[in-house]
């Protein structure tokens, strides 16, 4: 009687060792998190929508449809939104529908562009301050305090003003002022990683400091990157849209998000519809991206509760 | 408290130091001749245009120029003929004794234009940052007490919402329905206010419903987004559970052992809170023709007026470092245990 309760007991035991818990890795963990959160799979999805749209898009406006974005019609002006003009059209007679669409290749490649961009220079920089510490660090952490002590709009005002805004040179300038909080965030960690053991490990086999930094601590920071660029192209959007606004970011006639509002706000007695459109892509746009940027730091921290 | 006060000071230099040097690199690193901007003639004569360089130290090497600019040039002699010889003493007092030079398109010292400025544009973030707190820390209170249920979720879309929408689009779709549809509220027109004189801060309301709201909207999602981490914060802590095993009536410990707590680190937001708005300012400004700083600068921008430019950039990150400082300095004394660390 005992012996057979026994029996069972390591058999399930055996049973228990031969088929272990399907065990993921961690990036497989995350997608399987990710895909699990409804949320976050909408921002993901919305923004991929409005990626594609913007890209293809225009190509199909071009080629099949032959229309220019930029031709002005005056017998067409304040047309409102129907068949012909899904969205309506401006002040010159241009379709809302259209600059829209090219409008938001405008602003997202920005976006995308400058954030990638922030991102490397934060992350080269922070990298290399957390590792190396010393005087090193402390000219890092004194420039990165004065850059965020001055409101980055002054800063992207005189910029914009000495250095004309094409939309390339709008991308450094919004990198150049948007990588701050990012490298403090990678030092941070970088500070803590760099004294774990399996570092010192791989230093005591002689590796040198530029692959303990690729091979062994930017991994480990990847999550937080990943999170930060996100986050940061949302942010990015606003700023842009800020500037444009104002006429300092991108120039007419080629249309972005924030100087079509520039025009909608002289003309909106006559086309209240032009103004409502691009603020609500601006919102929508960034609302997806820091719902994304919040799920994916749910998915990629371990530590972090999992409903 | 004095030697942290002391050491918070000593600590907020370097930063400032910094600022001058970023506005005076930006601005040196300007492609064309300043000269031709300062005198907008293009037909003056090669002589008299060095003479005016010379005049105004733009023959020195950059460095001597930022020394000129930040600390003056009224204790050396300059040599305006090109002779070797200096000729006439410097007139320049440097930024550190408040000089921030003339403005190129008014003509006028830059410090006097922006002085006059900043009375509106403080009028506008600092009663934001008041409905910002007022605003934000009941709701943020309100949505931890009610974790996870409606009131909760409630507040996380507006907080999220406030954060993603542009303030500028906001603002327009304010003056649409408020000014244009429903004529209740004046879309422009605080400049005409200030003119008249003999207006007190009751008439200014009117005129400040709409861009305060805008402007706090912000600060109100952050603040109240912060607000409830703090209180779900504290709640975990160890003290709560003791307070409620000893048997203290849940408003007691609400009220004396949560709230307090959690709305110490409220007071670290104010520094970083008064940037944020003093930056929104400049495109709300924009929008309602409001006469403050930010307009100005806009403006000043658009003219290339980069000794105006620079002003604003001084000025306004020295704003942001005193704002910090203010909000340290009332964290520790709300909170006695930081002058421990």
């Amino acid at each position: 009687m005992s012996d057979s309760v026994n029996e069972t007991a390591s058999t399930a035991r055996v049973k228990r060792l031969g088929e272990p818990a399907k065990h993921r890795y961690y990036w497989q963990d995350a997608v399987r998190h990710i895909t699990h959160d409804r949320l976050t799979m909408i921002a993901l999805i919305g923004l991929l929508l409005l990626t594609v749209t913007c890209i293809i898009g225009p190509i199909i406006i071009e080629n099949q449809l032959h229309l220019n974005v930029n031709r002005t019609n005056i017998a067409e002006r304040y047309k409102d939104p129907g068949i012909e003009h899904l969205l309506g059209t401006d002040n010159l007679g241009r379709d809302q529908f259209i600059r829209l669409i090219y409008g938001g290749r405008v602003s997202l490649a920005i976006a995308y562009a400058a954030s990638a961009l922030a991102i490397v220079i934060g992350v080269t920089l922070g990298m290399i301050a957390g590792f190396y510490g010393g005087w090193v660090d402390d000219g890092l952490i004194w420039f990165i305090n004065t850059l965020e002590s001055i409101p980055s709009i002054f800063l992207l005002l005189i910029a914009s003003t000495i250095w004309s805004p094409s939309p390339g040179v709008l991308v450094m300038l919004l990198a150049v002022f948007g990588w701050a909080s990012t490298c403090r965030l990678v030092r941070g960690e970088v500070l803590t990683l760099r004294e774990r053991d399996y570092v010192l490990a791989a230093r005591a086999l002689g590796a040198p400091s530029w692959r303990l930094m690729i091979h062994h601590i930017l991994p480990n920071v990847l999550s937080t990157i990943i999170v930060a660029l996100t986050i940061s192209a949302g942010s990015l959007i606003l700023i842009e849209s800020g500037l444009s606004f104002l006429g300092l970011g991108v120039q007419a006639p080629t249309p972005s998000w924030g100087n079509m509002l520039t025009d909608a706000r002289t003309y909106f007695t006559k086309g209240t519809y032009l103004v409502i459109w691009p603020g609500i892509l601006i919102a929508m746009t960034v609302l997806f991206f820091y719902v994304l940027g919040d799920g994916l730091r749910d998915a990629l921290d371990p530590r972090s509760a999992r409903k | 408290m004095s030697k942290y006060l002391l050491r918070r000071l000593l600590q907020a230099l370097p930063t400032l130091f910094g600022i001058t040097i970023i506005s005076f690199l930006m601005v040196i690193s300007a492609p064309g001749d300043p000269v031709t901007m300062v005198t907008f003639n293009p037909n003056s004569s090669p002589d008299s245009t060095a003479r005016l360089k010379r005049q105004l130290g733009l023959d020195q090497p950059p460095i001597i120029q930022y020394l000129y600019w930040l600390i003056g040039n009224d204790y050396t002699r300059i040599d305006v003929d090109g002779d070797g010889v200096g000729d006439i003493n410097g007139v320049r007092m440097g930024v550190l004794r408040g000089d921030l030079g003339q403005s190129i398109q008014y003509k006028r010292p830059v410090l006097d234009l922006i002085l006059e400025r900043i009375p509106a544009t403080l009028q506008l973030t600092i009663t934001a940052l008041i409905v910002g707190y007022v605003v934000g820390i009941p709701l943020g209170l309100f949505a931890a007490l009610h974790h996870r249920r409606w009131f909760d979720q409630f507040a996380r879309i507006f907080s999220v919402l406030g954060i993603a929408l542009p303030s500028f689009w906001l603002a327009l779709i304010l003056i649409i329905v408020f000014s244009v549809k429903l004529g209740w509220l004046p879309m422009t027109g605080m400049r005409d206010v200030t003119k008249i004189g003999s207006n007190t801060f009751i008439d200014t309301i009117p005129y400040m419903v709409m861009p305060v709201f805008v402007l706090s909207v912000g600060t109100v999602a952050g603040i109240s987004r912060f607000v409830r981490a703090s209180v779900l914060e504290v709640l975990q802590q160890d003290f709560v559970r003791t307070a409620h095993a000893k048997g203290i009536s849940n408003r007691v410990i609400w009220w004396r052992h949560i709230a307090r707590n959690a709305l110490i680190p409220v007071a670290t937001l104010l520094g970083p809170a008064l940037g944020s708005l003093l930056g929104g300012a400049v495109i709300i400004e924009q929008v309602f023709s409001w006469p403050g700083l930010g307009r100005l600068s806009v403006n000043a921008a658009f003219q290339r007026d980069y000794p105006l430019v620079m002003g604003f950039v001084v000025v306004g990150g020295t704003l942001y470092v005193l704002g910090v400082l203010l909000s340290d300095l009332l964290y520790m004394w709300l909170d006695p245990r930081i002058q421990l660390q």
